[in-house]
């Protein structure tokens, strides 16, 4: 069940870790708790939302030797 | 059967718009313990009914919910404590650099409160602070706060049967007409083994309402309040007494300006003090419990003891010399440039010696163990201020209705 912490301060959540203020995790349906509240399907939760970033080659341009 | 850890259990508050209109805590402090009970005061029914044994019955008295909570005094859960007993006139500051919140001796804020024990929490509502006790025990500052409250929701019990898919109970009201009051929206009850997540709270103070659910309990079945599951924000650690320094002068100013600096503080071995408000909580007609939690007259004292250095201090407490005291409790560095830190001050403007002994024990130095008694101080139109600056958002001392 995903649910987003509405509080204003970082909450360390058992078995999840810090939960930054606005951030949305998946949580247990057990899980009761009045600062997180349930977010409607479609929205992604931290764990998918931190994709890797792979590096990419910056784009130079050639330089023209001009003799 | 079941077996619960205490150090699993959790306070949580905060704080009300209303005192008669309870809200969900969301505020998790640390706790080091509890002793908040509702005391039916129930009595033998001592009336003439052909009997040689005392009695068959017992009947309610005037039912009390009170008692202390002690906690380490970091600053952040000190400003809920102090928001319980003292009159927030303001905060300043931002995130950055900390908030400077200002209290003055005046109407605490009523705070829902959440205790739990197990799976199963007891929600008190209404509750004030009438007595706040801070001292240091080990180095550490610790404030016991003795709250008195309107009311409490733990256990109740069903008043008909239930059976099959259900959308409501209703509780008996053996305890109180109003059994439900301290209940809210979202609260989840667990009655039947199974666990419900109400949608409505009836007027009527005894039917609770929620999502169609399939439940087999019979009459006098208990129903509890379901735990929440903690979740603290990052632990502060208390206020030292190592941290502190404490000024004694002729004035407020001078007092203060003396607790700015180790070379001018006053040495002090120990130091604790009491702030009293003294609540009226008489039951009136229509409550079963305290009508209403309001101040009557306030009051505060300070004990310290520090090393006997002439009878100075003995001549000021017989010829009751006015003293001033400053105590500043610094902290860790809340701003990242190390400029602003946690800091509590509190200032008595005006305090004389209740007492003062020098006594001599084998293998001791003299100390002055003294009792100041505070008073006001009509020059300044203040006996005690206080500032605590710490990183507690203003709005999460103020009262709320959403929860």
């Amino acid at each position: 069940m995903k649910k987003i912490n509405t509080s204003n301060e970082t909450l360390i959540v058992p078995g999840v870790g810090p939960v930054e203020p606005g951030e949305v995790v998946e949580l247990p349906a057990s899980f009761h708790n009045a600062n997180f509240k349930e977010v409607p399907k479609g929205v992604i939760p931290r764990a998918a939302s931190r994709k890797k970033k792979t590096k990419s080659k910056p784009k130079t341009k050639a330089k023209k030797n001009h003799e | 059967m079941s077996n619960y850890l205490a150090d699993r259990s959790y306070l949580a508050v905060k704080p009300q718009t209303d005192p008669a209109i309870p809200v969900i805590p969301t505020k998790f402090i640390p706790l080091i313990s509890e002793s908040i009970r509702v005391n039916p005061n129930f009595t033998a029914d001592r009336r003439l009914k052909g009997l040689d044994w005392k009695s068959d019955e017992l009947l309610k008295g005037a039912r009390m919910v009170e008692g202390d909570l002690v906690i380490y005094a970091d600053p952040d859960a000190l400003a809920h404590i102090l928001n319980l007993v003292y009159n927030r006139t303001g905060t300043t500051g931002n995130a950055a650099d900390g908030y400077v919140h200002s209290f003055v001796p005046g109407e605490g804020k009523s705070y829902s409160l959440e205790i739990s024990r197990g799976n199963y929490a007891q929600r008190i509502w209404g509750a004030r602070g009438d007595n706040l006790k801070l001292d240091f025990q080990d180095n550490k500052m610790v404030a016991t706060i003795s709250i008195k409250a309107l009311g409490q929701f733990y256990t109740a019990s069903l008043a008909a049967n239930l059976s099959g898919s259900v959308t409501s109970l209703v509780f008996k009201t053996d305890y109180d007409l109003r059994p439900s009051d301290g209940l809210k929206i979202g609260d989840i009850l667990i009655v039947g083994g199974v666990e419900v997540t109400l949608t409505s709270v009836n007027v009527d103070g005894k039917t609770v309402g929620f999502g169609a659910t399939s439940i087999t309990a019979s009459i006098g079945d208990p129903v509890f309040l379901k735990a929440q599951t903690p979740a603290f924000g990052t632990a502060r650690e208390p206020l030292y007494l190592g941290n502190s320094l404490i000024g004694v002068a002729a004035t407020s100013s001078a007092a203060t300006t003396a607790a700015g600096a180790k070379a001018t503080a006053t040495p002090c071995y120990n130091f604790s003090t009491n702030l009293k408000n003294n609540l009226l909580d008489a039951p009136a007609s229509g409550s079963s419990g305290p009508a209403v939690l309001l101040n009557q007259v306030k009051e505060a004292d300070v004990e310290l003891s520090r090393f006997f250095e002439d009878p100075t201090q003995y001549q000021k407490w017989l010829e009751f010399v006015k003293q001033a005291i400053t105590l500043i409790a610094t902290g860790r560095f809340i701003k990242s440039d190390f400029t602003t830190s946690e800091k509590l001050t509190i200032k008595y403007h005006k305090t004389k010696l209740a007492t003062n002994e020098e006594p001599l024990d084998v293998g001791q130095y003299i100390f002055d163990k003294q009792k100041f008694e505070a008073l006001y101080d009509s020059g300044d139109a203040k006996a005690v201020e206080i500032e605590l600056i710490d990183r507690v958002y203003p709005d999460e001392l103020s009262p709320s209705e959403s929860s």
